[in-house]
C-alpha cells in the first residue's frame, strides 16, 4: 500500500485515525501495531510481516537479556542479536549479490547461474534496511548501557512497526519515538491536523507533480542511452537528480505529516540539500537520519576503536571510506551503489583536503559546483551497470552521437527542460525543508494555492509509481 | 592523586583548538553553543576535535560519550570529569 494511493487515503487512513482518537493505553499501542501490520502486509507480500515480526520479537527478548546480564553472557546475547538482524538483512538483500560476485556469474544463461537462480530470486521485504537499522541502534544502545530495555512489548512493537516510517524512514531512533508513543498511550493521540495535512500535501505534490512526471520522461531515455542527444543526456541526469530528491523527500514529508496526525513528530530527513555549499554540508541535509545513524554507529566507533592507529589521520580516512562503502551498499546490492558510496567518500576527503581553497569561492559557485558533483553521483546510482554509466557519461561529453539523432528540442525534451528549471527552483525553497512549520500562519491566498496544488496532486495520483526508496 | 581543573581553564585551553579547527579566530565559545552554530562543524571535524582534546588533556572518550555530547557546555563538563578521574 502506497501513501499516494486512494486505497491508503480512503480505505486505510480514516478508520485508523478515528479509532486511534478513541483509544488509550495498551489498546492504542495494539491498534497502532495492528494497523501497521495491515499497511505492511499490503506494501508488497503478506509474508513480509514474518522477518519484521521475527526481528521485533528477537530484539525485544534479547534486549531484556542484555540488560539483565554482564560479562560474556551479555556479549553473547548482543552478538546473537547482531547476527540475527544482520543475518536476515544479508540473506534477503545481499546473498544474491555476493554469490554472483564470488562465483563471477556474469552470463544469465550459464549453468552455474541457473543453479543459483533460486537464491537470486529472493524477494526483498520492503523497508528491511530501515527497520533493521532502527532495531540495531536500540540493541547497541542497550548494550552500551545508554538505555534501559523496554518491557512493554506493544510499545516496542509500535516503535518498530509504526506505519508512517516503517517502509522508507525517516530512520527513527528509540529515544525519539518510544517516549512519544508512551505519551500518546497515556493521554491519547494529540493530532496537529493542519501542520500534518500541509506537510502531507507538499510531499504528495513533490511525488505526483514532479518526481513521477520526470520519471515518465527520463526512464525510456535512460533505458536506451545510445539514442540520447547530448542535450537529452544532460537534462536526463539533472532530471534524475531532481526525481530522486522529490521522490524521497516527498515520501519523508508525507511520513512526518502522517506522524503529526497522531501527535508524533518524526525526525527531519531533508533540509534543502541542493543548496548545500560542499559535500559535507550535503550529507548534513540529505537523508539526515541515515547520515546520523552511520556517523554514530559506524564512523565514530571505527575511529574511536582501540589500537595503535587510534586517532591517526590514516584511521580517520579509512573509517570514512569504510562508512561510505557501506552507505553505498546499504542503498543497493550492486557494485554501482558501492561506487556511488565510494564516490561520495572521495568527494568528502577531497573537500576536507582542499577546503581552504574551496571556501574562497563565491557561495553561489560552491553551491552550483556541489550540485553538479552530487548529480554526477546520481548518474552512477541510476545507471545500474558500468556499461550504461559509460554510455550515459559519454553522451554528456558529446561522444558517439549517431547521425540520425536530432539535437533535441522535441516535445519530451522541452517538457523535461521545464521540469528541471521549475524543479530546481522549488528544490531551493524553504518549504522543501520537511520541517517548515509556518503553515498555521499562511494567508488565505496561499491556502487557496495549496488547495489547488493538492487537488492536482490527487488527480495525478492515478499515475503514481512506487517510491525509489521502497527497494531499500 | 586525582587532577582537578577549573571550568574557565578548560575554556581557555579549548578556545584556540576551536579557532584552529574551524578556521574562525573570532569564535566565542559558550555552554549553549552546538555544532549547528559553527560553520564546518561536521562529523569529521567533530572527531578531529575530540582527538585533539584527548591529546591536550591526556584523557580518553568512549564512542557513547562522543555520540552523547550535545553542546560545548556538556563537552567542558565531560573534560572536567575525565581530568578529575584520571
Amino acid at each position: 500500500m502506497l501513501f499516494n494511493s486512494f486505497k491508503f487515503l480512503i480505505l486505510f487512513l480514516p478508520p485508523v485515525l478515528v479509532v486511534s482518537r478513541r483509544l488509550r493505553g495498551q489498546m492504542l499501542l495494539f491498534w497502532i501495531c495492528l494497523s501497521s501490520f495491515v499497511f505492511y502486509a499490503f506494501a508488497g507480500h503478506f509474508w513480509f510481516l514474518g522477518p519484521m515480526l521475527f526481528t521485533t520479537a528477537l530484539d525485544f527478548f534479547l534486549a531484556q537479556k542484555i540488560g539483565a546480564t554482564e560479562g560474556w553472557k551479555k556479549k553473547t546475547f548482543f552478538l546473537v542479536s547482531l547476527c540475527g538482524n544482520l543475518g536476515l538483512l544479508f540473506y534477503f538483500k545481499y546473498s544474491g549479490f555476493f554469490l554472483r560476485t564470488f562465483f563471477h556469474i556474469g552470463n544469465a544463461d550459464s549453468e552455474t547461474w541457473q543453479r543459483f537462480n533460486l537464491v537470486m530470486r529472493i524477494l526483498l521485504p520492503a523497508g528491511i534496511s530501515f527497520y533493521t537499522f532502527q532495531t540495531l541502534s536500540y540493541i547497541i544502545d542497550v548494550y552500551r548501557g545508554e538505555v534501559i530495555p523496554e518491557r512493554n512489548f506493544w510499545l516496542f512493537c509500535a516503535f518498530v512497526s509504526f506505519f508512517p516510517h516503517l517502509v522508507a524512514g525517516p530512520l527513527t531512533r528509540h529515544d525519539q519515538l518510544i517516549p512519544q508513543l508512551e505519551r500518546i498511550a497515556q493521554g491519547g493521540t494529540s493530532p496537529r491536523w493542519r501542520a500534518g495535512v500541509y506537510l502531507f500535501a507538499i510531499g504528495l505534490a513533490k511525488k505526483t507533480l514532479l518526481a513521477d512526471p520526470i520519471a515518465r520522461i527520463i526512464d525510456p531515455m535512460i533505458a536506451a542511452p545510445g539514442a540520447m542527444s547530448p542535450l537529452g543526456a544532460w537534462l536526463s541526469v539533472f532530471g534524475y537528480s531532481l526525481q530522486i530528491y522529490f521522490d524521497f523527500s516527498g515520501y519523508s514529508d508525507m511520513a512526518i505529516g502522517l506522524g503529526r496526525f497522531f501527535g508524533i513528530e518524526l525526525p527531519q530527513n531533508f533540509n534543502t540539500p541542493y543548496v548545500a555549499t560542499d559535500p559535507s554540508d550535503f550529507w548534513q541535509r540529505w537523508h539526515i537520519t541515515l547520515t546520523h545513524w552511520l556517523r554514530d554507529y559506524l564512523f565514530y566507533p571505527l575511529v574511536m576503536m582501540r589500537g595503535k592507529s587510534r586517532g591517526s589521520t590514516t584511521r580517520v580516512v579509512l573509517s570514512l571510506v569504510i562508512t561510505m562503502f557501506l552507505a553505498g551498499l546499504w542503498h543497493g546490492a550492486n557494485w554501482m551503489c558501492v561506487l556511488f558510496g565510494l564516490y561520495h567518500g572521495a568527494l568528502l576527503l577531497l573537500y576536507h583536503g582542499f577546503k581552504d581553497a574551496w571556501n574562497t569561492l563565491h557561495h553561489l559557485i560552491r553551491r552550483s559546483l556541489n550540485f553538479f558533483l552530487v548529480t554526477m553521483g546520481f548518474l552512477l546510482f541510476r545507471s545500474g551497470s558500468l556499461q550504461v554509466a559509460r554510455r550515459w557519461a559519454g553522451k554528456l561529453a558529446g561522444h558517439a552521437v549517431q547521425p540520425g539523432i536530432p539535437l533535441g528540442f522535441d516535445p519530451p525534451i522541452l517538457r523535461l527542460l521545464g521540469f528541471v528549471l521549475i524543479g530546481l527552483g522549488i528544490a531551493c525553497l524553504p518549504f522543501c525543508a520537511s520541517k517548515y512549520d509556518r503553515f498555521e500562519r499562511l494567508g488565505p491566498a496561499w491556502q487557496v494555492v495549496f488547495g489547488l496544488v493538492t487537488v492536482f496532486s490527487l488527480l495525478f495520483m492515478n499515475y503514481s509509481s512506487r517510491f525509489i526508496y521502497y527497494q531499500f | 592523586m586525582p587532577r582537578t581543573i577549573e571550568r574557565d581553564e578548560v575554556y581557555r585551553q579549548l578556545t584556540p583548538i576551536f579557532h584552529a579547527l574551524f578556521g574562525n579566530p573570532s569564535l566565542q565559545l559558550s555552554d549553549a553553543m552546538t555544532a549547528k552554530d559553527v560553520a564546518r562543524w561536521d562529523s569529521l571535524n567533530h572527531i578531529n576535535l575530540i582527538i585533539t582534546v584527548e591529546k591536550k588533556f591526556g584523557i580518553r572518550f568512549t564512542t557513547a560519550e562522543v555520540t552523547r555530547l550535545q553542546n560545548v557546555g556538556q563537552f567542558v563538563d565531560a573534560v572536567i570529569q575525565k581530568v578529575g578521574s584520571s
